[in-house]
């Protein structure tokens, strides 16, 4: 079992020019603090610099000016101890799928024997033994996010980021990939980053709720409701409590009136 | 099932392309045989042609008497044949290999930019001379002549085919440590393949000619020669069958670098893998 890492993120910048020739600042100073082996989920509406945020812990995107330590180590480019699993599908289409899950480790200098075993057993964990010799385009959507998480779990990286790895699947797939992202997590004690938009979907997987606004942190919020979280626990009142928390800090509240008085009008 | 499906009723089921393909074949042939009709004796038949074929493919006695080697067309074939896959090989080697270094370091392709341009614009006629002076009337100097211009081609596609290769997937192998040498070999170079292969295709169709016309302008054997020889005759039966054999080998080439594209990209779904 591979510990998770801690993440410390001190007046992080970073800014962007934008082709007007105007400057945009996608993140404003922010400052976070993760234990290891906490699952925090990243809200915000699009464009509030919580992928941004993302990708400067990958190592992705540099920062203008603030510094980022994973395990108490400066980021200063992309490493395979920060898996991630982005919101496109990038499972590589020209490798089979037991060659991706073996790919990060043989990378980490494992032999092809060695790699090739550890990815069985980790296609077995994600339910996919039957696919080891398929191609990505056999698969379906669902099993290709699949296919992406054990490849991250496999190469044993303390800390998984993941960017609305969920978005563009059916609601009864997501639920089952929280089911299986949760098990994986609680089972093997890393630190997973996950962007979302969707309250829900935070609400199902986070311990802790980071609310992004304007490139800052504008909320931190804990989630102590028992797991799983299913329908019942996430109506509970300190569900919609944290909800409702969110939604404000969104401006949903502000943009229904908002419409409501133009739908009167 | 394949039998079925092979002869499904259809233009486009596989017995509807291969009837449509022998329709074609057929109407040149007819076309042909017309003008034949029409020009006279500088226009030979497609039968007297392939006569022409069968009777001087490994023995010619025609080729003897103007100065040539014995053994009819077949060894002028083999040298050229030999000398455009060979320089086309060298030159695919060299174009990916800059193209996809000016990809990925930026002072590379500052650096090869400038030079791709100029002698990449170069018309054939203009260097092939240089390139015949410099290296002599021999086979050297036709395969760095064929190798020179499908680098410069296969340098330009392999910079696009790579820049056109979706950077999620280069973010997704740094995330998983690949270092240069990983991203190269088993990102960038299987991504960008489909592309690559429409310029190895493009490099072996110009290297026909490239090669053909080396001949022409100096050189002691290969088809370019022969023609030079069966000009000065005017022979137009034989240089026709010549040029014939050598399009038949050009296409085998090209069929077996479509097999090998089919093969490299079968994880490619089936309508994307047209060529």
């Amino acid at each position: 079992m591979t510990a998770g890492v801690s993440i410390e993120v001190q007046d992080a910048r970073c800014r962007f020019r934008h082709v007007s020739g105007n400057t945009i600042d996608a993140l404003a100073g922010v400052d976070v603090t993760v234990q290891p082996g906490e699952f925090v989920c990243l809200v915000g509406r699009s464009g509030h610099g919580k992928s941004t945020l993302l990708r400067a812990i990958a190592g992705l995107t540099p920062l203008s000016s603030g510094i980022v330590q994973v395990g108490g180590t400066t980021v200063d480019g992309p490493s395979v101890d920060r898996g991630m699993v982005f919101q496109e599908d990038t499972v590589f289409p020209w490798m089979r799928v037991i060659d991706n899950v073996a790919f990060g480790l043989k990378n980490k200098g494992l032999s092809a024997q060695q790699a090739t075993d550890i990815a069985k057993d980790w296609l077995q964990r994600v339910d996919l033994a039957d696919f080891a010799a398929s191609w990505p385009r056999e698969l379906s959507g669902g099993m290709r996010k699949r296919v992406a998480i054990a490849t991250v779990f496999a190469t044993e990286a303390p800390l998984l980021l993941m960017d609305e790895p969920f978005g563009a699947l059916d609601y009864v797939t997501r639920l089952s990939l929280y089911g299986l992202l949760t098990e994986l997590w609680s089972r093997t004690g890393r630190t997973i980053v996950f962007v979302t938009h969707d309250i829900e979907e935070a609400l199902i997987l986070a311990d802790r709720i980071l609310v992004i606004k304007d490139g800052g942190v504008a909320d931190d919020l804990r989630v102590s409701l028992p797991r799983p979280r299913d329908e019942e626990r996430r109506a509970s009142p300190e569900a919609v409590a944290i909800t409702k928390t969110i939604t404000r800090h969104l401006g949903l509240a502000e943009l229904l009136d908002r419409h409501a008085g133009e739908a009167q009008k | 099932m394949r039998l079925r499906k092979f002869f499904r009723i259809g233009l486009d089921a596989p017995l509807g392309i291969f009837l449509l393909s022998v329709i074609g074949l057929a109407l040149t042939l007819a076309l042909w045989q017309v003008a034949s009709e029409l020009v006279g004796r500088y226009m030979p038949p497609p039968l007297a042609v392939l006569n022409n074929m069968i009777a001087n493919f490994s023995a010619s006695r025609a080729l003897q008497g103007l100065g040539l080697p014995p053994g009819g067309y077949l060894p002028h074939l083999m040298y050229t044949v030999w000398n455009v896959t060979l320089g086309v090989s060298i030159g695919v080697a060299i174009g990916i290999t800059t193209g996809l270094a000016s990809w990925r370091w930026r002072m590379v392709d500052e650096v090869t930019d400038p030079i791709v341009t100029i002698f990449g614009t170069l018309p054939i006629l203009v260097a092939a001379p240089f390139f015949l002076i410099w290296f002599g009337l021999v086979a050297f100097a036709q395969v760095s002549l064929v190798a020179f211009y499908a680098a410069v081609i296969l340098h330009l596609y392999s910079l696009r085919a790579s820049r056109n290769v979706d950077p999620r997937y280069r973010d997704y192998a740094l995330t998983l440590g690949a270092n240069d040498s990983a991203l190269f070999r088993r990102i960038m170079v299987p991504a960008a393949l489909p592309e690559l292969v429409g310029g190895i295709r493009i490099a072996f169709a110009a290297a026909w000619g490239l090669a053909a016309i080396a001949e022409l302008l100096g050189a002691q054997f290969g088809v370019g020669r022969v023609i030079v020889s069966l000009t000065a005759v005017y022979d137009v039966e034989s240089i026709v069958s010549i040029v014939l054999l050598l399009s038949a080998f050009a296409v085998l080439l090209d069929v077996l670098v479509l097999a090998g594209r089919a093969w490299a990209t079968r994880w490619m779904p089936r309508e994307a893998r047209r060529p």
